[in-house]
């Protein structure tokens, strides 16, 4: 009950007119970015983060929600219509959307994504209503040993957001730790790293780090590809009929149920739900052999699992500060330029926030479908804008962006390096989700260690002396090795898949 | 790349060991501090440079060439151009100049198509950042 009073509290205050609009304005820019060809919500989010960067916490929480879900609608799109999956999670919605698409039924398709990512968005989100307060409550009795056991179990993740190389996964890990310890020292208030360079005392942004790693990089791989705009045929009519609907719903409910349940998991990932979800429906289904022709189901499915793998992400996002997916790292990133520490202690420092955010995933949610079934027609023609326009507004978007954090034109300088360093990292598979990750969660490990060490005089038997610490650790190897296997699964998945038909993704997106 | 990769981490680990030795000499002089996790990432870091050289090495990568190549090397020499002027010039006319020069180069458009996006792309970032979000920015030449 109590649950449910924080809701309504939340959804009060999420009605307010400034809020709606934020929650519109994040789905329309984010399914806008979304469905330009190559750009999944990662991208999204990194190229639209900076403008974010100057309105309050809550409106920017919530215009970053929103933009996280219009981005994956948005790659939808683009999966459904042109075979290109703006991230690894969408692979699977273009194994039969694309044959729906060149059969005519685009528009239908697009329908049942739509109506999919509703259902199975909503699913999560009452999942995440009523898990997240559960969990962060537990997590209340935390102390530092706890903490450092946590950011381990976070750091687990890293390897299931690896790709195809858990080594090199780990060494970008190493380097974004090693990028996050540069700046004034915790302990001493001394610098350290910075090489005499007064400019590195305050850090490096995460914003300018953020932008050039996912946005500068993007394009440079882009140019290099010679992306082009593609003509699109008719699609037909977007409102699925009454008998897709009702093939459908359940293969909704069921994707929506499996991405959700696997999505708890730190470390699993919608790549690996989407795949998940499109193998069991494939497997419970009458007529497997429809699969990969055009099956409807073969749509709804992997785009519920998703949705509710995007929303269950944010049970351990919100409760425990651990991001699951490349886009949450990211959104993570949004919430600490705030200050903001997602964990135990804000459902109890700003229960307000949390409510208000929560309720207006819900009505973004709501906004999504309302937006995106009448405007199909709009997002299609967006996919026809030639690259040689859209990337030289982005690219000045992105650097101007940069700038505006700080007003500062070392954070340009920032921004460039690490949008040619991430080109020649994705262009050797090195992932580099694990830096981000790794910068974020990097002095959170540092600090909770000293502290650790501090309370046991330098023993590290703490860890494993106090009950939920060693469970956590334990929970950390199960991850560690289970995040492995599932990792091996998803990319030989994914390999056999694009080496069949498919367009440019991203592996380290896994 | 696995090599050149190895070696760079090589390098950060030993510059990150030598700092641990400069801040150690700053603190308390305890096992842990602000040179703890400097000297585990170091060590962690030369280790694993070292084994990075015995790795395989990637086979299959094709860099860029010719044309796309060089539209490249402009992209990002114009970014970088953009970057230095922009307190000299000014916001408004390095944001045009730069913004044309990449319409020109990365959609290969004529000039006067090239110059008219320009104008537009600055418009509308002007529009966002300086009037909607009142971001100050560096005036230059021309004051704005």
């Amino acid at each position: 009950m109590e649950t449910l009073g924080q809701i309504a509290g939340g959804f009060s205050a999420a009605l307010n007119p400034n809020y709606l609009l934020m929650a519109f304005l994040g789905v329309f820019m984010g399914t806008l970015v979304g469905v330009l060809p190559g750009l999944g919500p990662t991208s999204a989010l990194a190229i639209l983060l900076p403008l974010t960067a100057i309105l309050d916490p809550t409106p920017a929480i919530i215009m970053l929600a929103g933009i996280y879900y219009g981005a994956m609608y948005g790659g939808s799109t683009t999966a459904i219509l042109l075979n290109i999956p703006g991230e690894a999670a969408s692979v699977p919605t273009c194994l039969d959307g694309y044959p729906l698409s060149r059969q005519g039924k685009g528009g239908p398709a697009l329908g049942i994504a739509a109506i999919g990512s509703f259902v199975a968005g909503t699913m999560g989100l009452v999942g995440l209503s009523f898990f997240a307060p559960v969990l962060a409550d537990k997590a209340l009795h935390f102390g530092p040993p706890e903490y450092f056991s946590l950011m381990v179990l976070a750091f687990m993740v890293v390897v299931s957001l690896s790709g195809a190389s858990p080594a090199k996964g780990i060494a970008m890990a190493g380097l974004g730790y090693f990028i996050a310890l540069i700046g004034i020292g915790p302990s001493t208030g001394m610098p350290r790293l910075t090489m005499g360079s007064t400019a590195l005392y305050g850090g490096l942004d995460l914003i300018s780090i953020v932008v050039g790693l996912f946005a500068v990089s993007e394009i440079l791989l882009g140019l290099e590809e010679s992306r082009v705009a593609v003509a699109i045929g008719k699609i037909g009519r977007v409102f699925p009929s009454l008998d897709d609907l009702k093939k459908t719903l359940i293969p909704m409910v069921r994707g929506g149920v499996v991405g959700f349940l696997l999505g708890l998991l730190p470390g699993c990932s919608p790549a690996v739900t989407t795949f998940v979800a499109y193998d069991v429906e494939k497997r419970v289904s009458k007529h497997p052999e429809k699969f990969g022709k055009g099956a409807m189901e073969g749509v709804a499915a992997p785009e519920a699992a998703n949705n509710a793998t995007s929303s269950a992400g944010f049970i351990p996002l919100m409760s425990l500060g651990i991001p699951c997916s490349p886009p949450l790292a990211v959104l993570l990133g949004g919430l600490m330029i705030y200050g903001l520490q997602p964990g135990p202690l804000l459902f109890q420092k700003d229960p307000e926030f949390i409510w208000t955010v929560i309720a207006s995933m819900y009505l973004g949610n709501v906004m999504l479908l309302v937006l995106n079934l009448p405007l199909v027609g709009l997002w299609v023609r967006l996919t026809k804008i030639p690259f040689g326009i859209m990337a030289p507004v982005i690219l000045m978007f992105s650097v101007v962006g940069a700038y505006t954090v700080r007003n500062s034109m070392f954070d340009v300088g920032v921004c460039l390096f690490f949008g040619l360093f991430g080109y020649i990292l994705r262009k050797f598979q090195w992932p580099v989700v694990p830096l981000l990750l790794s910068f974020i969660l990097g002095p959170l490990l540092e600090m909770s260690l000293i502290q650790s060490l501090q309370m046991s005089g330098g023993s590290p038997v703490i860890f494993i002396e106090r009950g939920i610490s060693l469970t956590l650790l334990i929970a950390a190897v199960i991850l560690f090795v289970l995040s492995i296997k599932l990792m091996k699964r998803t990319a030989s998945r994914l390999t056999k898949e694009v080496t069949e038909d498919m367009g440019n993704v991203d592996a380290g997106s896994l | 790349m696995n090599k050149a990769m190895g070696w760079v981490l090589i390098v950060l680990g030993v510059f990150s060991l030598i700092e641990t030795r400069r801040i150690y000499g700053l603190g308390t002089g305890g096992l842990v501090g602000d040179h703890t996790f400097p000297f585990i990432l170091g060590a962690f870091f030369v280790i694993y440079g070292v084994y990075f050289q015995f790795m395989k090495q990637m086979s299959g990568v094709i860099f860029p060439q010719g044309t796309v190549l060089r539209t490249m090397i402009c992209c990002a020499l114009i970014l970088i151009a953009y970057w230095k002027v922009i307190p000299l010039l000014g916001y408004t006319l390095g944001t045009f100049m730069a913004s044309t020069a990449l319409f020109f180069i990365m959609g290969r458009y004529k000039w006067h198509i090239s110059f008219i996006s320009g104008i537009v792309t600055t418009a509308m970032l002007y529009l966002i950042f300086r009037v909607w979000l009142y971001l100050p920015f560096p005036g230059g030449l021309l004051g704005f």
